[in-house]
């Protein structure tokens, strides 16, 4: 370069922004001017050029495994469900992803049974079990392996509950999560409602399962713990817009109060 | 002389002057906002994960669609829910932030056909992805979705000096990578 003030700007940073029509009519009649004698920022602006049309010369890429597709047909059919759901259907599925966000939230009656069963099967396995990838996604559900002191050892999905199993040294606690509202009605009446970090919780007499409603998922987690050290839980109310991101942000809060010691 | 350019490139070519159905945003320009999820994340299942939201957004947001740039639209949409998504990471303590060296800060430009070599689509897109994502999203805004530095600016609340300088270390970087 010949110009100091070019020297003194960054010459490339110029004729990077020369290229993207960006510079100020002075500023760009300075450049082109200088571009006439000298070779060197010529070769810089042509290469400059060339970078950015080969990136603009890439093709379209094609969504994997349908993806639009799925999407459009999964929106299609609960929609058809919600018609459904106004004239009497007991339940309406819960589902992930677009349609989830875009329909009110179903009420969700937590198979706390199943659940128990569920996790006294994992956790037979789960001592021994490695611990999972710094952040694993599971059917668009992402879970962090490491959740406030808990290691993340298995996670699966059966219809519309994702069920992940931390553990901290020899204790196991188990998170199913699932889209939609917590059914009150349907919890054993021998629990107890409590507020769980500025959100309304239930947990069973024996403190085995509590159950959380967090912003449109359901939270279930198998383990034991008080609620007096549940209570004590900080929650984080940054809004999510999606709601696996919610549910990780409330399983994270709360996860935070097993302590098992 | 370089013209002045503001949203020319992927400019919504349906001409049609009546905002289009969510479905049909989906089926037809799936791939677009597909490909521009896929270039800010620089992987398929982040890509994936962003569509839909980006789809969620669409859905929500299709009321206030203006007629025009359809791809500008739909390109802002996906650099915010990319950007969001990249800020909530960043709040979590669980996600360890990547430690590496600034591995893009550009060595001198050297060789002249640098890019003359790299005929592979292939090339360009592993390149793309490597870079780090504080440079490589500035310049698909740019380049992909023809974004002003000035709405790049705003977007990533960066100075314009800053995007200037970010997106010319990225195609330094990129042209570099190639050669």
């Amino acid at each position: 370069m010949t110009d100091g003030s070019f020297e003194a700007q960054h010459a490339g940073e110029l004729l990077s922004a020369l290229t993207d029509g960006e510079l100020e009519p002075a500023a760009e009649a300075a450049v082109q001017r200088h571009l006439v004698e000298c070779d060197a920022c010529r070769n810089e602006y042509e290469l400059i050029g060339r970078s950015r049309a080969a990136l603009l010369a890439l093709p379209e890429l094609d969504p994997p495994n349908d993806l639009i597709e799925q999407i459009v047909r999964r929106r299609h059919r609960i929609l058809v469900r919600g018609v459904l759901g106004a004239f009497g259907a007991a339940v309406i599925a819960a589902v992930f992803l677009l349609s989830a966000d875009l329909l009110p939230d179903p009420a969700i009656e937590p198979r706390l049974g199943e659940m128990a069963v569920d996790h006294s099967t994992t956790a037979v396995t789960a001592p021994d079990a490695p611990t999972l990838g710094s952040s694993t996604s599971f059917g668009q559900v992402y879970v962090d392996n490491e959740v406030i002191g808990f290691d993340l050892v298995s996670v699966s999905r059966q219809d519309d509950v994702v069920h992940a199993v931390y553990r901290r040294g020899q204790r196991i606690v188990s998170v199913f999560q699932q889209r939609g509202e917590v059914d009150w009605d349907t919890l054993p009446v021998d629990g107890k409602r409590l507020r769980l970090g500025g959100r309304d919780g239930w947990q069973a007499a024996d403190a085995s399962s509590t159950v959380l409603d967090a912003d449109g998922v359901v939270l279930v987690f198998v383990g034991d713990a008080s609620a007096q050290q549940q209570l004590a839980v900080e929650v984080d109310d940054t809004p999510s817009p999606r709601w696996w991101d919610r549910a990780h942000d409330a399983a994270q809060s709360v996860l935070g109060a097993f302590d098992f010691g | 002389m370089p013209e002045r350019r503001r949203r020319r490139f992927l400019r919504g070519s349906d001409g049609s002057d009546q905002a289009p159905t969510w479905e049909e945003i989906a089926r037809d320009h799936g791939r677009f906002i597909y490909t521009v999820a896929y270039r800010l994340t620089g992987n398929p299942d982040d890509a994936q994960d962003l569509v839909q939201e980006v789809l969620v957004r669409v859905q929500r947001g299709l009321a206030t669609y203006e007629p025009g740039s359809l791809h500008g639209w739909l390109g802002r949409i996906t650099t915010n829910a990319f950007l969001d998504d990249v800020r909530r990471k960043k709040r979590r303590p669980s996600e360890a932030l990547p430690d590496e060296p600034d591995l893009v800060l550009p060595p001198a430009p050297s060789a002249d056909d640098a890019l003359a070599a790299a005929t592979l689509s292939g090339d360009i897109t592993d390149a793309l992805a490597a870079l780090k994502e504080e440079f490589r999203t500035p310049m698909v805004m740019c380049d992909l979705i023809g974004m002003t530095y000035e709405e790049i600016s705003e977007a990533l609340d960066v100075p314009i000096g800053t995007v200037r300088s970010r997106i010319h270390r990225a195609r330094s970087s990129l042209r570099t990578s190639l050669t």
